[in-house]
């Protein structure tokens, strides 16, 4: 019984060990002109309180200067969004934003967006020694998401490290 | 006695494990899985939009998460399928969670 519990805690430890690698975190797939990176969904949490967190994935085509970033936003009730701001090395207020659906979900409401804003921006946003905030203007409130300082030199170099990726990628078709 | 029993009850935790989690993969784990493969491929153009949902399953007595393509191409904005594929992450059969990634346009 003892081997069997040694033996699980280690095959736990050898997949944590698998899952923390930054190959885990996104996927990318050759197409005829170029490449698609996708960012698999990670959360951003909210900074004021212990609510629930935003959860964010990027999609990436090196034919085009921007990214999509869709995310799924949690609130306790129906909201409608005006505008959605990123503000860290730089500030970028996106309006044209697309909303794909606003449905229930248990007790809270998810709203899902998606919003188009230059590679560039990501880039710096992402090289900040400060961490940036994602705040979601509605009519009722404005809600804002941003990492900690403690976790956003863990957050960054994963993320950099994909940005770093696509980069040299890139020129591959330039 | 006791020693034949804890073999018996592993043996039908493996089965059953594998009646989940290994069944829609032609390269089942008993100890670990982590690998992704093919679910299933449309005549539709490769899609640049890209949809995940997640299920987890528990000791294969729980099982949560909406693993529906519908699910996956309603986040991400798909309205025309082009493949989906599954990544497989299992620990001994007793803890697993699968990943679908659908893509189109």
């Amino acid at each position: 019984m003892k081997r069997f519990f040694f033996l699980f805690v280690a095959v736990c430890l050898i997949s944590s060990l698998y899952a923390s690698s930054v190959e885990d975190k996104y996927i990318m797939k050759t197409f005829e002109n170029g490449q698609l990176y996708f960012i698999l969904p990670y959360d951003i949490p909210v900074q004021t309180s212990k609510a629930k967190a935003l959860s964010a994935d990027i999609t990436y085509l090196t034919t085009s200067d921007s990214v999509t970033m869709n995310i799924s936003v949690w609130t306790d009730r129906e909201l409608a969004t005006d505008s959605i701001a990123l503000e860290g090395g730089e500030r970028i207020v996106i309006k044209d934003f697309q909303t794909f659906f606003i449905e229930p979900e248990g007790k809270l409401w998810l709203h899902r967006y998606s919003l188009r804003y230059p590679l560039v921006c990501l880039t710096k946003l992402y090289a900040a020694e400060s961490p940036f905030s994602m705040i979601i203007y509605t009519r009722e409130q404005e809600m804002a998401y941003g990492y900690s300082s403690k976790v956003w030199s863990k957050e960054r170099a994963w993320m950099n490290k994909i940005l770093h990726t696509i980069d040299s990628n890139r020129r591959l078709y330039k | 006695m006791k020693k034949h029993l804890i073999v018996f009850a592993a043996v039908v935790a493996l089965a059953l494990g594998l009646s989940s989690c290994g069944a829609i993969t032609d390269a089942p784990g008993v100890i670990f899985m982590g690998h992704t493969h093919p679910m299933a491929v449309t005549s539709n153009k490769v899609g640049t939009k890209v949809g995940t949902v997640t299920t987890m399953n528990l000791f294969n007595l729980a099982t949560w998460g909406d693993g529906s393509v519908n699910k996956a191409a309603k986040m991400a904005g798909i309205t025309k399928i082009s493949h989906v594929d599954v990544k497989t992450f299992s620990v001994l059969t007793l803890f697993c969670k699968k990943t679908y990634y659908v893509y189109g346009e």
